[in-house]
């Protein structure tokens, strides 16, 4: 076994054992305890997070697009979603299009 | 097939597919740059299922000079760590007393992208149906998962960087939209 299985493997039994250990332990509360609640809050928040982050600070190769491109794909993505009732796959689709469009006319 | 999963994979296959899908494709084309197997990338988007926790995995594997596994295995779980409060969070959502048992069929699957779509569906199906509608979810996003990995392996050379930027953008915009909804 390579050094890049033993990772991959002992990441996934990682991951398992963090989803079991939260079934687990829901499974000993009641499900109006306020320990739930929180983990509901954490999850949300992680969420809100991720997508701030992708379009504000990210890294990687996303961090190779403008800033005004990523603005452009979140603003065109809300405004299709708005437009369209709420149809997430077209305004999907808008949002991307606003992304390619402002990095191709700004040259980024 | 009951018709609760059958509805729970059916709209896994629109917006979220697509979402989820761009991510996972620009991972596959990643992890054959790093010159891992097509194995190596199907099993991580399988069996870790978390984009942040598979790019930190992927990036500190393929380093040179990394020293053993171990910061890449602590890397990648405490970059998916939020995999134990969204499970919690979803559980009692899985069915009452009578499902208490089958809720684990659903661990392998309680990833960002079910998650968030359960969360929002669940509470307004009947007990009975809430488990199966979100198994259907989880197989479609797994098999959408594992086939755009596939394929960003095979198109790597294809796949340009300004493209893989364009894709990885489509997930997080996607729960930006999915937050909006009421």
């Amino acid at each position: 076994m390579t050094e890049a299985e033993l990772a991959l493997a002992l990441t996934a039994l990682a991951m398992l054992g963090l989803r079991l250990a939260g079934l687990a332990v829901a499974g000993a509360l009641r499900p109006d305890h306020p320990f739930i609640a929180w983990a509901a809050a954490v999850s949300g928040a992680t969420l809100a997070a991720f997508v701030v982050l992708a379009v504000a600070a990210p890294g990687g190769v996303l961090a190779t697009v403008p800033l005004p491109a990523r603005l452009a794909g979140l603003a065109g993505g809300l405004a299709g979603y708005a437009l369209l009732r709420g149809r997430l796959l077209p305004a999907l689709l808008c949002g991307l299009a606003a992304l390619a469009a402002v990095r191709w006319i700004i040259g980024g | 097939m009951t018709p609760p999963f059958r509805a729970g994979l059916v709209e896994a296959l629109g917006a979220p597919a697509l979402a989820m899908g761009a991510t996972f494709l620009a991972f596959g084309a990643a992890a054959a740059e790093a010159g891992l197997g097509l194995g190596w990338a199907l099993a991580a988007s399988l069996l870790v299922y978390g984009m942040a926790g598979q790019v930190v995995l992927l990036q500190l594997v393929a380093l040179p000079g990394t020293a053993g596994a171990l910061p890449a295995v602590l890397g990648a779980t405490a970059a998916n760590a939020r995999f134990f409060p969204m499970a919690v969070a979803i559980a009692p959502l899985l069915g009452g007393h009578a499902a208490r048992r089958r809720r684990w069929l659903a661990a392998p699957f309680i990833a960002i992208t079910p998650w968030a779509a359960g969360m929002r569906r669940l509470p307004a199906l009947p007990e009975a149906a809430r488990l199966p509608w979100l198994l259907g979810f989880a197989h479609a996003s797994w098999i959408a998962a594992a086939a755009a990995t596939g394929a960003g392996h095979r198109l790597a050379p294809h796949l340009d960087p300004a493209l893989r930027a364009a894709l990885l953008f489509a997930n997080p915009l996607y729960f930006a939209l999915l937050m909006g909804r009421r």
